[in-house]
């Protein structure tokens, strides 16, 4: 221990001067003398090693670095878990579980298709699924996600997936809009056509990634699923589309089933739900320009959803190109959908009358509405509408380049909210809609003669 | 890819042929730290009249590994000079370069290194000595270590060099010519192979200002290589050499704790150090990184146990006390904040490497500066000097004064941290803290009377030096609450004083007790600290006046006009004053009227800002995001800063280059995080889309407006191939 008697210099405020015998000059803060003291007093100071403070500072210290370490220097993060949501002839839904970071930061995830960056995924904290459409029918892929953060970077493990063929029905994954409740059918209907092609059941309520179509029978921008399907570039159409998968025992294009734009009576008149019928539609059918519903006429599709979708007919696909142009979603485009849909029929063996008539009935209804002017120009004129929408969409997708195009093919929304009150437009036509079961006889030797021509 | 063309060689004219070297050499003495930039002295005839002068340009980046490589690009420079007539100075003319000579400064022994290449003919070596001496005895061995330690400095001051000042301002260097010193793997080998071989001799580089002498743990060797990892992203190598340095430095760890944590790999970072920590619980770097690190991680508990830790490791330097002041007022702890502010040890006699001049120039008649036509951008390249000195010379007087912008050194840092103290409590809760923690003037006359009374009145000048600057302080305080009447200047201490001096001499001794133990735990305040708040009042007027002038103007209609110049000072105000959403506008406001390379630099600040708090928003919303379906859509938020970020950069890339600086390394940095995070391909189509040729062909009136841009970023792509920067693979 040391003792020094000290003189008080000088007092300051804050500082005093402290001097030695042997003339030290000590700058001493004034709040450690004891009250009192004036310039002048003569003050002694102790000092000593104050070895217990020590150990316990060394103590507290050790517990500190100890719990930094144990905060921040054990937890690593996790490699992400990719799977499969929902996969469709062209599009698939890929998900991964929350990602757990242990205590590093995120910097980035991205999305690895064939070992080729994707893209990054936005939000990847709030993000759990993203969508990849425009891809080719029945081809497998290799998807993978690379997670970037500050404490390494982590890879999923490969996953593998095959977009299914145009027989498989159980990608479409709807959900169910407004239904009016004196159509033909009930809800309970449509859950049954979907369980019997397999679809995914119970039809979703709500709009979510995978929903590859929105079913409903009538407009309803109140409905703000209705409104979100429109967002989301997801074909809004009528129930019956399902139907023609079923019976086709195949995707069907959505294009004739339209909710803004389909022909009812048409629609109608092949009587998909089996129910007796009014004549008076029968003959309408045949009439080379049918009326177009009231909805069609009161705004001529801006919502309809452009869709390339399993359209086989070699004159869809000059429209099913225009679309893919003209989106700006994102996905290459695989071989024109067209290509690989005509090959399709052919290497179907199974049950190959079904198919012929699968191949030759979707061409009836494009055939008509030539006459008409009024389809062939509405499909682009939808594409361009939708033009801005794609941005929204891509949120769920992978935005990196920009350049390619991606048509939505064969997506098949879903989601029902309740069954709204019906209203006008429906009303009306339910009295006329379901045509006799001779219609569908009648059409097939038409068909035929559509398929020469091609030919 | 752009090739040197003879527009991207500024020159200045010599006195007399050969004067620039004998200058140097003159000067060879005052050199300190890292050295001025390599000079190079060109001596030309013309071929046709019988004319010669002598003309000298500043280099850096260029590889100065052996004589031969210099001779090299000698040789090249002279081809150039050469191959081409020169308009010079208003007169064509077709030049011979008989004679250059290349000079680069070793700071490691303190000596400078010069190359001359005579054509036709040979070229030959000097090594000249502090003292101006030639050096002609040495053996092989002591040459090539000279030269690998010429090279290494050379290197380190091209990534030292603080490029995020304005090279242009008045009076700055610009016949320099900047390059980057990377354009092949070899030179980077080759650098961290100088730096492993140099380690130990790195102090004598110098180091910035944070710490009062260099270490070799900290030091511009050391700040120069972190640096150039960072650029070049080679960890691993970087790694390999810090362990092999570790086995007999042990204060190496670190660094390598901190490459980890720049290579993304914070586990083993936090791991490394604690292990460092465990062996040496008085590393004061370590201590600092680890505090940072939790800084970073937001537990500022843990951050105030390391910063004090770190205080009591290395009590002297500045870098350990600010860390304490940050956390301090992250903690909102403002009173311990300001205690240890005002302990910060200044460090007065150092400043920021920056490049300067070694010949002095008579005027600016003497400076040949091309302007390189090979990358234009209209509304960069086409800046009138006039312009900026015709603002200049009509600048607001009240705006051009403000000393906080001149601060310099480790005042500049203390002036940081307290607008970040005050940014958090305001103008008036500072003063009130300040009134609690440090002695005012008041009370110190108090003191003073009371102390009088008892030892016969004792005068101390230095007392009164301190009482009398902090009265300076209240007085100026009180009278401009008319002056703006939106600050709300009022001191405590005025109405304080007044009742203390009414308290005094009323029952001066019944009270006398209390006061003197409040009065004694207080502080004086340093004198700079003292200073330091004046400064920030000057600043807050300003900012303030500002602000309730725009409310007005807005209020009457009326357009608030300002020119380019002064609407950057505001901005810098603002930004000083952490008012980065008002600065923000005050800089875009400057740009509206015409390109500025400051604004557009603290526009690119404020952009990366911003998609910092954008990131981080959005990952702290996590779970609110998910409850509401449709948050605004902060991706997107995202993707748009990028973009300006990416344009900001672009511009300020085509500003270097006109100023024949072809290497900034913020800029590079900049670039490499937009392509980690977007891909280089993305990057590269933006640009070819917005910069290409091509497009702007179409239309001829703007044919010559921009061009070479995509030549120019060809440089910085190729550079990031090179080094496999992240993201640059797709």
């Amino acid at each position: 221990m040391v003792e020094v008697s000290l003189t008080v210099g000088k007092l300051d405020a804050s500082l005093a001067l402290l001097l030695t015998k042997d003339h030290h000059l000590i700058e001493f803060p004034t709040i450690l003398l004891p009250t009192g003291v004036k310039a002048g007093s003569i003050v002694s100071i102790k000092c000593e090693q104050d070895s217990q403070t020590e150990k316990e500072e060394a103590k507290q210290f050790k517990a500190i670095q100890d719990e930094i370490l144990n905060t921040f220097g054990k937890n690593l993060p996790k490699s992400p878990v990719l799977r499969i949501k929902n996969v469709t002839q062209t599009s698939c839904v890929l998900e991964w579980e929350q990602l757990d970071l242990g205590t590093a930061t995120l910097k980035n995830l991205f999305l690895f298709k064939d070992g080729k960056k994707v893209g990054a995924i936005p939000q990847p904290l709030t993000n759990r699924t993203t969508k990849l459409s425009g891809l080719p029918i029945d081809k497998t892929f290799e998807f993978q996600l690379r997670l970037d953060t500050t404490a390494g970077v982590y890879v999923s493990e490969v996953l593998e997936v095959t977009t299914h063929k145009m027989t498989d029905l159980t990608g479409i994954t709807v959900c169910l809009g407004d239904i009016s409740a004196n159509e033909q059918f009930t809800v309970e209907d449509i859950e049954k056509t979907l369980e019997t092609i397999g679809a995914r059941v119970p039809a979703q309520t709500k709009i979510s990634v995978d929903t590859t179509h929105f079913i409903c029978t009538r407009e309803n921008k109140q409905n703000s699923e209705y409104t979100k399907a429109g967002e989301m570039n997801i074909p809004i159409i009528r129930p019956e589309w399902l139907k023609a998968c079923e019976r086709e025992k195949r995707i069907v294009g959505v294009r004739d089933y339209y909710v803004k734009d389909c022909s009812l009576p048409d629609i109608f008149a092949r009587n998909f739900w089996n129910k007796e019928t009014k004549d008076g539609l029968v003959e309408k059918q045949h009439d080379p320009l049918p009326e177009p519903p009231k909805e069609t006429d009161a705004v001529p599709d801006t919502e309809a959803v452009p869709d390339t979708e399993a359209v086989p007919d070699t004159e869809a696909v000059p429209d099913t190109e225009a679309v893919t142009d003209k989106e700006t979603v994102l996905e290459e485009v695989p071989e024109t959908i067209a290509e690989t849909v005509a090959e399709h029929p052919e290497t179907e063996k199974e049950a190959p009358e079904v198919v012929k008539e699968l191949v030759e009935e979707p061409k009836e209804p494009v055939e008509e509405p030539k006459e008409p002017i009024e389809h062939p120009v509405a499909t682009p004129e939808a594409a361009e509408v939708s033009v801005s929408q794609p941005v929204k969409v891509t949120v769920e997708e992978t935005p990196d380049t920009p350049e390619v195009a991606a048509p939505e093919t064969p997506e098949l929304p879903q989601e029902a909210p309740e069954i709204a009150p019906d209203t006008d437009d429906t009303d009306d036509i339910a009295p006329n809609d379901a045509s006799p079961p001779t219609a569908s006889p009648s059409k097939k030797p038409k068909k035929k003669k559509n398929k020469k021509k091609k030919n | 890819m752009l090739h040197t063309t003879i527009s991207s060689i500024p020159e200045a004219k010599e006195e007399y042929i050969g004067s620039s070297l004998i200058e140097r050499t003159g000067r060879l003495y005052t050199f300190y730290d890292l050295g001025p930039a390599d000079l190079c002295n060109i001596h030309k005839q013309s071929v046709n009249s019988k004319t010669e002068v002598g003309t000298f340009l500043y280099f850096t980046g260029i590889d100065t590994s052996n004589s031969a490589s210099i001779a090299a690009q000698l040789q090249t420079l002279a081809n150039l000079i050469t191959s081409k007539s020169q308009y010079w100075f208003g007169e064509k003319k077709h030049w011979k370069v008989p004679e250059l000579t290349y000079c680069s400064y070793n700071a490691f022994s303190k000596v400078d290194m010069r190359v001359t290449v005579h054509i036709p003919g040979k070229f030959e070596n000097q090594i000249v000595s502090n003292d101006g001496k030639l050096l002609n005895h040495n053996s092989d061995d002591e040459v090539n270590r000279f030269w690998l330690e010429t090279f290494v400095s050379s290197i380190v001051r091209s990534l030292v060099d603080g490029d995020e000042d304005d090279s242009n301002k008045i009076g700055g260097l610009v016949e320099v010519r900047k390059q980057n010193p990377f354009g092949s793997t070899t030179v980077l080998d080759n650098f961290l192979d100088g730096f492993e071989t140099l380690f130990f001799d790195g102090p004598k580089l110098g180091c910035n200002v944070e710490i009062p002498q260099p270490t070799l743990i900290y030091n511009y060797l050391v700040d120069g290589f972190v640096k150039c990892v960072e650029l070049t992203q080679c960890y691993d190598k970087a790694l390999e050499i810090l362990w092999r340095l570790y086995a007999n430095e042990s204060g190496v760890i670190s660094l390598i704790a901190k490459i980890y944590l720049l290579k993304d790999e914070e586990i083993k970072a936090v791991q490394i150090m604690n292990e460092g920590i465990t062996k040496n619980e008085r590393d004061s770097d370590l201590l600092l990184l680890q505090a940072q690190f939790c800084i970073d991680k937001k537990r500022y508990d843990i951050a105030l146990h390391l910063a004090r830790q770190a205080v009591k490791s290395s009590p002297a330097d500045f870098k350990s006390w600010s860390m304490l002041v940050r956390v301090y007022t992250k903690l909102n702890d403002f009173e311990n904040a300001l205690l240890t502010l005002n302990s910060c040890p200044m460090n007065s006699h150092k400043e920021k490497y920056t490049l300067k001049r070694v010949v002095p120039l008579k005027g600016n008649d003497d400076l040949h500066l091309p302007s390189p036509v090979d990358v234009v951008l209209d509304e960069v390249s086409n800046l009138q000097i006039n312009e900026v000195t015709y603002e200049q010379r009509n600048l607001d007087p009240q705006l051009s004064n403000l000393p906080a912008a001149n601060l310099k050194s480790t005042f500049a840092k203390a002036y940081d941290l307290l607008t970040d103290i005050v940014v958090k409590t305001g103008w008036e809760s500072l003063l009130k803290y300040r009134a609690k923690v440090f002695v005012m003037e008041e009370e110190y006359r108090k003191d003073k009377s009371s102390s009088a009374q008892v030892v016969n009145g004792q005068k101390n000048g230095d007392h009164k030096r301190n009482g009398s600057s902090s009265s300076r302080l209240n007085v100026d305080t009180n009278e401009t609450e008319d002056v703006s009447s939106t600050i709300a200047v009022k001191s405590p201490k005025a109405s304080l004083g007044e009742d203390n001096s009414s308290a005094v001499t009323l029952d001066q001794n019944e009270d006398a007790e209390n006061l003197e133990t409040e009065f004694r735990k207080k502080r004086l305040c340093e004198r700079w600290l003292d200073n330091l708040f004046m400064l920030l009042y000057e600043d807050l007027r300003a900012y303030t006046m500002w602000q309730a002038e725009y409310v007005h103007f807005q209020a009457q209609q009326m357009e608030y006009k300002k020119t380019t110049l002064e609407w950057e000072i505001l901005g810098t105000i603002a930004f000083r004053l952490k008012h980065y959403k008002e600065g923000s506008i005050a800089f875009a406001n400057a740009l509206s009227g015409r390109f500025s390379a400051r604004s557009t630099r603290e526009m690119l600040r404020y952009y990366q800002i911003e998609r910092t708090k954008t990131l981080l928003k959005n990952s702290m919303n996590q779970s609110q995001v998910q409850l509401n379906s449709h948050p605004s859509n902060p991706s997107k938020q995202v993707n748009q800063l990028n973009e300006k970020i990416l344009e900001c950069c672009i511009k300020l890339f085509v500003w270097n280059h006109r100023w024949y600086c072809d290497f900034s390394p913020s800029l590079v940095l900049s670039l490499n995080d937009l392509v980690s995070k977007d891909g280089l391909i993305k990057i590269q189509s933006l640009i070819q889309a917005v910069y290409s040729n091509n497009i702007n062909n179409k239309d001829s009136a703007s044919l010559a407006a921009n061009h070479g841009i995509t030549d120019m970023m060809e440089d910085i792509y190729r550079f990031q191939k090179l080094y496999n920067i992240n993201g640059s693979d797709n």
